[in-house]
């Protein structure tokens, strides 16, 4: 028979008394916190699947924050593009006007005054300031868009506003954009070089406005280029009219091309970053999921662990109180 | 013929003797129940012949004390100091790891190496957005310090616990010196007293007692000689205690089989300490490593060392120990290395001149400046860091004196506006063209997240990208911590288990103390009453006359 001495019951209580304890340490942490592997040696063979996991859903909130900057960027380009159709609509509607040879040249150069308004709400809108940044200027973003070119401006004009040329900034980096990621493995472009959008319409605004004002507009390779003399009237009336209409045939061509076709670049981008937002959203749910799975701990499981330890604990002290206090001493 | 009476008077006497040397002997027990080491001792009777008479009768002369015997089982001992071995190595290694766990925090609320990078990373993606934004180069140059912070404190915290084992290493040593020198001080008490015939119970004890607390720093072996004198040796045989005499161990950072060159490096800067036995002087020491085989035991010193990590002297990097804190270290120096070297060099964007020699950086801050060499991320030292003038940051590991870069490294400018984000526009060699809100480097960089390379670190080699270099250490910490907890638990049940054993064959029971105690008692008032009735049949005699 095994000799059972004293020091060993002694020794055995203490270890199951000490257990209970780390039990109730460790149940009671899980239970207050709702985490079960809080450090790597809790859960060796999921330990980098959690820290993977958090890093993940990490970036995912990063890219949802973003998100919001890129696509509050997107709504006012499409504010912009917006306004800028309607101004070339109603440019349309003006060279209509100017376009019936009903009016004399006094009346057409009348309107030309609204156009040039026209032109330079448009620059205006070109050389719209986002967070302190020119919207389309490139990544040249210090500079505006569009600036009057000073030497040579519109030859011939006696207008102030008619004699002012603009042209697209000429600066390193004016035609590149940048890109941002909206996911781990997809990026967009939030800005685009503003030549290829506003040019057209500048320049259908600018042809409009000298041709009512009575100039004609030379190009070069079809872009203005400062040059133009003036229409002698009568003889050149019919000159002038033919020029107003090939305008709006430009007007047209900005408003349905350019514009338009921005217009959709952005909405689809709009469109893909909310995908993104949704892939992300519902990724990011998963993965939540995963990890709430992984590392989370099942309170009702930690709660009754925990009564269990407790319950076990009360009887450890119980049991080894009992046992330590019995001696043949105490019947001798 | 023979006096009876006389004889019933001697007899009784002899058992009060004997009875009352059983008794002291319970109590010497009883009084040592509690005492770490003490193996219980039974003192055991024996019938007392007499010999003489004329009838022939033998009634024999009462009772003697004939020897004191310790309830000793050799292999016992030897399991249970095997068992305290264990777990002390286990245990010692567990409570070092759990300090390095927490480095590796997974709750979500503190700043850790995994955390800081995707923030990083993050903060230069948004950068994209508007890079000309001092706003948002503000945020990447804060997530860059919190990044630098964590990996230094990271880095910090895994060398504090090198440097506080390297401290414990010396004072096991001395309490390990001061062990061998009580051991060989008690092998001259023991064979000097049972050269004299008795047994030496105390020194016994008191000696297996101390080999208990020496098995649970250090591994070794044990044989008892015949003089009763116990040698105790290292694995590789050599002697701590032989006889009367110890080998006293020593711990060094100048150990003579350096010959003089250069010590490997710790991870916290200092020279790694090494375990020797000086076969010199002290005025001129010889030294021999026993580094690597105390390391391979077990013991206190062995869990020490294994998570230390094991240097040769030849080691040139404070990650070629072997063991569990230069393995973490390696990881976090990957990271490291990985945006001193892997990040500068993007960061610098595309050699520009390919006229002039060297790497020119093509890319530029908001001022128009290119960035220096080590360019976001730098590391303090006084010297060149463009140790081979190639103009690109390629130059880890040859700078001298910097043995890791983790505790040096820092922000190369705090300032926003200095963040290099732009590349260069213009294709022409020499000449350069920047735009403020280009971003285009940005995007490279950002790139370097998801890109896989091979990551070494001298003995360490991971391929993957930079989060899964963090996300190898997690793992590699958690296995590490769940196998030291488990061994622990297992060593604690082993311990617990030989505990018991030794306890049932050297232990003091009490019940059984006091069980003997009666009975012995009972003897001894037996006896007493044996020479009231001795007196009373005198008296009846005298009497008679």
């Amino acid at each position: 028979m095994t000799r059972i001495t004293e020091t060993q019951i002694v020794r055995n209580s203490l270890a199951l008394i000490q257990k209970s304890r780390s039990d109730i340490a460790k149940f009671s942490q899980e239970t207050s916190s709702g985490i079960k592997i809080a450090r790597p040696g809790d859960d060796a063979a999921n330990a980098p699947t959690v820290a993977s996991l958090r890093e993940t859903i990490n970036r995912f909130d990063k890219h949802k924050l973003r998100i919001q900057s890129a696509s509050s960027t997107l709504s006012l380009q499409t504010d912009v593009l917006a306004q800028a159709s309607d101004l070339l609509v109603r440019a349309k509607e003006l060279a209509s006007q100017g376009a019936n040879e009903v009016l004399g040249a006094a009346l057409r150069e009348s309107l030309s005054h609204e156009v040039f308004q026209l032109r330079d709400a448009m620059v205006d809108l070109a050389n719209t300031k986002f967070q302190g940044r020119y919207l389309y200027s490139g990544v040249a973003d210090d500079q505006p868009a569009y600036s009057p070119t000073g030497t040579p401006g519109y030859t011939n004009s006696t207008s102030q506003p008619g004699s002012i040329r603009y042209t697209y900034n000429t600066n390193a980096g004016s035609d590149l954009s940048n890109s941002v990621y909206i996911s781990d493995d997809t990026s967009i472009t939030t800005n685009t070089p503003g030549n290829g959008v506003f040019d057209g319409a500048i320049q259908a605004l600018e042809i409009l406005g000298r041709s009512l004002e009575g100039y004609r507009s030379t190009t070069t390779a079809g872009v203005p280029d400062g040059g133009g003399t003036a229409y002698t009237f009568p003889t050149d009336f019919s000159e002038q009219t033919q020029d107003i209409l090939n305008a709006m045939t430009r007007l047209d061509t900005a408003r349905t091309s350019d514009i338009a076709i921005e217009r959709v670049s952005v909405a689809g981008k709009e469109s893909r970053i909310l995908n993104s937002t949704s892939i992300l959203e519902s990724l990011k749910s998963n993965l939540i999921e995963v990890l709430s799975k992984t590392q989370g701990a099942d309170i009702f499981e930690s709660a009754t662990n925990l009564t269990q330890a407790q319950t076990a604990l009360q009887t450890s002290l119980s049991v080894s109180g009992s046992i330590l206090k019995i001696s043949l001493l105490d019947y001798l | 013929m023979t006096n009876f009476g006389t004889k019933i008077f001697n007899t009784a006497v002899s058992s009060i003797n004997a009875q009352q040397g059983v008794l002291a002997g319970i109590s010497n027990n009883i009084a040592n129940a509690n005492t770490p080491g003490y193996s219980r001792r039974a003192v055991l009777l024996t019938n007392q012949t007499s010999g003489e008479g004329t009838t022939g009768l033998n009634i024999g002369s009462g009772v003697k004390i004939s020897d004191l015997i310790r309830f000793v089982d050799e292999f016992t001992n030897k399991t249970f100091r095997e068992a305290e071995q264990t777990r002390s190595f286990a245990s010692s290694k567990d409570d070092l790891l759990a300090r390095v766990e927490d480095v590796f925090n997974l709750t979500g609320t503190s700043q850790t190496i995994g955390s800081t990078l995707t923030d990083f990373f993050a903060s230069l993606n948004d950068l994209s957005i508007n890079p000309s934004s001092i706003e948002l180069r503000s945020n990447m140059i804060e997530r860059g310090k919190d990044l630098v912070n964590a990996i230094q404190s990271s880095y910090g915290a895994v060398a504090n616990v090198q440097r506080d084992i390297d401290a414990r290493i010396v004072s096991d040593v001395d309490a390990i010196n001061n062990l061998t020198s009580q051991i060989a001080e008690l092998n001259l008490k023991v064979v000097q007293r049972e050269n004299s015939g008795s047994l030496a119970a105390d020194e016994r004890d008191r000696r297996d007692n101390l080999l208990g607390e020496l098995s649970k720093k250090i591994s070794f072996t044990t044989l008892e000689l015949a003089d009763g004198s116990v040698k105790v040796s290292l694995p590789s045989g050599l002697d701590l205690v032989f006889g009367s005499n110890s080998r006293n161990l020593e711990v060094t950072t100048s150990p003579t089989f350096a010959g003089g060159g250069s010590l490997p490096p710790a991870l916290w800067g200092g020279v790694p300490a090494f375990i020797v036995y000086n076969y010199g002087s002290a005025a001129s020491p010889a030294h021999v490593d026993l580094t690597s085989e105390i390391g391979a035991g077990e013991g206190s010193l062995g869990g020490y060392l294994q998570v230390r990590g094991i240097y040769d002297v030849t080691d040139t990097s404070p990650f070629q120990g072997d063991g569990i804190l230069p393995q973490i270290g390696a990881r976090i120096e990957a990271i490291t290395r990985f945006l001193l070297s892997d990040f500068n060099t993007t960061y610098l964007g595309a050699d520009e001149d390919s006229i002039t020699g060297g790497h020119q950086a093509s890319s530029a801050d908001l001022n128009g400046l290119a960035p220096s060499i080590y360019g976001f991320f730098d590391f303090n030292f006084a010297g060149v860091k463009d140790t081979d003038g190639d103009g690109l940051p390629d130059d880890i590991g040859t700078h001298a004196g910097v043995t890791n870069y983790s505790s040096l490294l820092r922000l190369t400018s705090t300032d926003p506006r200095s963040i290099a984000a732009s590349l260069d526009l213009d294709p022409a060699d020499g000449v350069t063209s920047f735009a403020q809100g280009d971003g285009s480097n940005l995007a490279q960089l950002s790139d370097l997240q998801r890109s896989v390379k091979t990551f070494t670190v001298d003995n360490y080699s991971f391929n993957g990208t930079v989060d899964q270099v963090y996300v190898d250490a997690v793992g590699y910490v958690g296995n590490e911590k769940s196998k030291s907890a488990t061994n622990r638990i297992v060593a604690d049940s082993n311990y617990k288990l030989t505990a018991d054993r030794r306890d049932s064959i050297s232990g003091v029971s009490l019940d059984e103390e006091f069980a003997q105690l009666v009975r012995f008692q009972k003897a001894f008032e037996a006896s007493a009453r044996l020479i009231r009735m001795g007196n009373e049949l005198l008296d009846q005699i005298v009497n008679l006359l």
